[in-house]
């Protein structure tokens, strides 16, 4: 036992899992018990999780989990998850958080979402659970293998999960594109691991996947700028992983998916699984291949960029609200990779105080910005799914005068869209402005990063015109004659009362949130 | 020994075939099969490097591998099967009413 009660919080997520898949056969008349352990499992989870954080709630129990967590910073590398080649700390913990949350407002939201009557309601909480689980071993893997896993194992979910409702052509479809994007990425990536394991000399030992001993013997030392099997290695890793992530030539699937899933499944693929590609990047490219960033970073700069510009102009014309927040999450997305080239200038001169502040400001900003766009999408993609579930289209049209019919879901849209749009008070701002300053303090390393930061801030400046847009048809077209106030679904208006919470709340709380992301980022690079 | 790089261009050219019935072939099971021959030469680099290096780790990622395979292939025939349900069939390029 002893340190593996670290994997308190995904236990009970299986735990809760396995055993909403079996009650399913005895409650499938009563979902909403199926709904309240489903959540309440996710509730403990999350608990359980701040309590690794440090909140000191089970020391009662005489658990003390916090004293668990494991501490690079005192040299704590041995703890023994290591042997399952599974590390938690501040960073993992705060994905952990992020996923958590994202489920948690995603099954809150199902209540209201899923009719009574649908079948198959305990699979769907089930698969849910499990792909948070899937998620969170990703974020905490030390090890290209355990992580192509863990990987694996929340990708698998999500496909189920997106034909969940199997009589639907539209989600049908979506699964199955899913489906083969996916898999055809899982195994580029795992084709890139191979050779990876194949090229790096382990000498002797077993450990020739392992992030640290990546790490330490892919430098410029032992091995020449652009080494053919490098580059073929990492040009599958790019791919495979910014399939996941929909960076630029490979996004075509994200806005099909996206639309055609049932939109609480969207909301948790949008603002969830989407964040298990970039916890992977930053995993595989800041952690493993950072010694070789030469052989990476203009092409995942150049990803970052075209993947902003095409996201934001391709959102333009789309009619369908869903398709929009499809395509702006693909943007930011974008925002999120520019923290990979800069925090790559880490390691070019590792003493240098300034290389290292700006490494560590990269990374805050991309992981505020992960937390920020967790909220963020995942409450727009709900307060679509509440206006649905009133019978009205995900079509921009059908939203005209929607402050007058459901007041509470126009307000809360138009919260979330400023904030995905970067406008001040808002938690989005918080999180470009770090990103984005990182990147030109970044400029003394090389002045082109300047350009990610211009894009950037062009690129948001676009993507206002389709927000307001939702706006505009929301608060100042008058509603069709005879369209009269509806009632929204409860469950889903808490849930985005939630996601609503947190993105006008961060700002109050961004110190507190700061000082966590930055001993989070000390400890990822292990500084 | 079967020399390293006999097994390597094998895995090469396993990756060519997966990836160009990926792009040219329009049945849906045909595309699964050619998913899972990407895999295997996957499988097939780890097994070569393990043989290669002498390092017992590469043969139990391949097994590995071999499981998520199963695993794979398993939700993508559930997947293709709900499709055939509604659509009434598995020919991708016939399956197309999200547009961007």
């Amino acid at each position: 036992m002893g340190n593996t009660l670290v994997f308190l919080p995904e236990a009970v997520l299986v735990a809760t899992a396995l055993a909403s898949a079996l009650l399913g056969f005895a409650w499938s008349k009563r979902p909403a018990a199926l709904w309240g352990l489903a959540l309440t499992g996710a509730v403990v989870s999350l608990v359980l999780t701040f309590d690794l954080m440090g909140l000191g709630l089970t020391h009662a129990l005489g658990l003390d989990l916090w004293n668990l967590v494991a501490d690079p910073a005192q040299g704590d590398f041995t703890a023994e998850p290591t042997n399952l080649r599974m590390r938690v700390d501040a960073f993992s913990l705060f994905f952990h958080v992020i996923f958590l949350f994202v489920a948690i407002l995603a099954i809150l939201a199902s209540r209201g979402f899923l009719k009574r009557e649908e079948p198959h309601q305990a699979e769907y909480y089930a698969l849910m659970l499990l792909a948070v689980v899937g998620m969170m071993f990703t974020a905490a893997a030390t090890d290209l293998i355990v992580l192509f896993l863990a990987f694996e194992t929340s990708s698998l979910s999500t496909f189920a999960l997106v034909a969940f409702r199997k009589k639907d052509a539209n989600a049908t479809e979506a699964a199955v594109k899913f489906f083969i994007i996916g898999a055809v990425s899982s195994a580029i990536i795992l084709f890139g691991i191979s050779i990876l394991y194949g090229v790096v000399d382990s000498q002797g030992s077993a450990r020739a996947t392992d992030l640290d001993w990546l790490r330490a013997s892919l430098t410029y030392g032992s091995y020449q700028e652009f080494e053919a099997p490098l580059v073929i290695a990492l040009v599958f890793l790019i791919a495979g992983f910014g399939f996941k992530v929909a960076t630029v030539p490979f996004h075509m699937w994200a806005p099909d998916v996206y639309h055609g899933s049932p939109t609480t499944v969207s909301a948790f693929l949008a603002a969830g699984s989407k964040k298990v590609g970039i916890v992977a990047l930053f995993k595989v490219f800041l952690v493993g291949l950072i010694g070789i960033q030469v052989d990476w970073v203009l092409a995942i700069a150049v990803l970052a960029i075209a993947t902003q510009t095409v996201g934001n102009i391709l959102a333009i014309p789309q009619r369908s609200v869903k398709r929009m927040l499809a395509y702006s999450s693909i943007a930011q997305a974008g925002y999120i990779l520019i923290a990979l080239p800069v925090g790559a200038v880490a390691l070019q001169d590792a003493s240098n105080p300034l290389a290292r502040d700006v490494a560590v400001a990269a990374i805050v900003g991309a992981l505020l910005h992960v937390l920020m766009h967790a909220a963020m999408k995942g409450g727009a993609f709900l307060v679509v799914a509440g206006v649905e579930t009133r019978g009205i289209p995900d079509d921009v049209e059908a939203y005209r005068g929607l402050s007058k019919r459901m007041p509470f879901f126009a307000f809360s849209m138009t919260i979330l869209l400023l904030s995905l749009a970067g406008i001040p008070p808002l938690g989005g701002f918080f999180s470009k402005f770090i990103l984005f300053s990182s990147a030109v303090s970044a400029m003394p390393f090389n002045g082109w990063y300047l350009a990610l930061a211009v894009s950037g801030v062009l690129n948001s400046a676009l993507s206002l015109y389709y927000y307001a847009r939702v706006i505009w048809y929301m608060y100042i077209l008058e509603p069709e004659a005879g369209a009269s106030r509806i009632d929204a679904p409860r469950s889903i208006g808490a849930a985005v009362l939630v996601a609503v919470a947190v993105v006008l709340l961060a700002s109050f709380v961004m110190f507190f949130l700061v000082a966590y992301l930055t001993q989070a980022a000390t400890v990822f690079f292990g500084f | 020994m079967i020399p390293l790089e006999y097994e390597l261009i094998l895995s090469s050219l396993l990756l060519a075939i997966g990836l160009y019935g990926i792009l040219a072939r329009k049945n849906g099971i045909i595309v699964l099969m050619s998913i899972e021959i990407i895999l295997n030469a996957a499988v097939l680099n780890f097994v070569a490097f393990s043989a290669y290096k002498g390092d017992p780790a590469g043969g139990v990622f391949a097994l590995l591998a071999i499981a998520v395979a199963a695993a794979e292939a398993a939700v993508g025939l559930a997947v293709f099967l709900s499709i055939y349900q509604t659509h009434g069939t598995i020919e991708l390029d016939k399956v197309r009413f999200l547009r961007w």
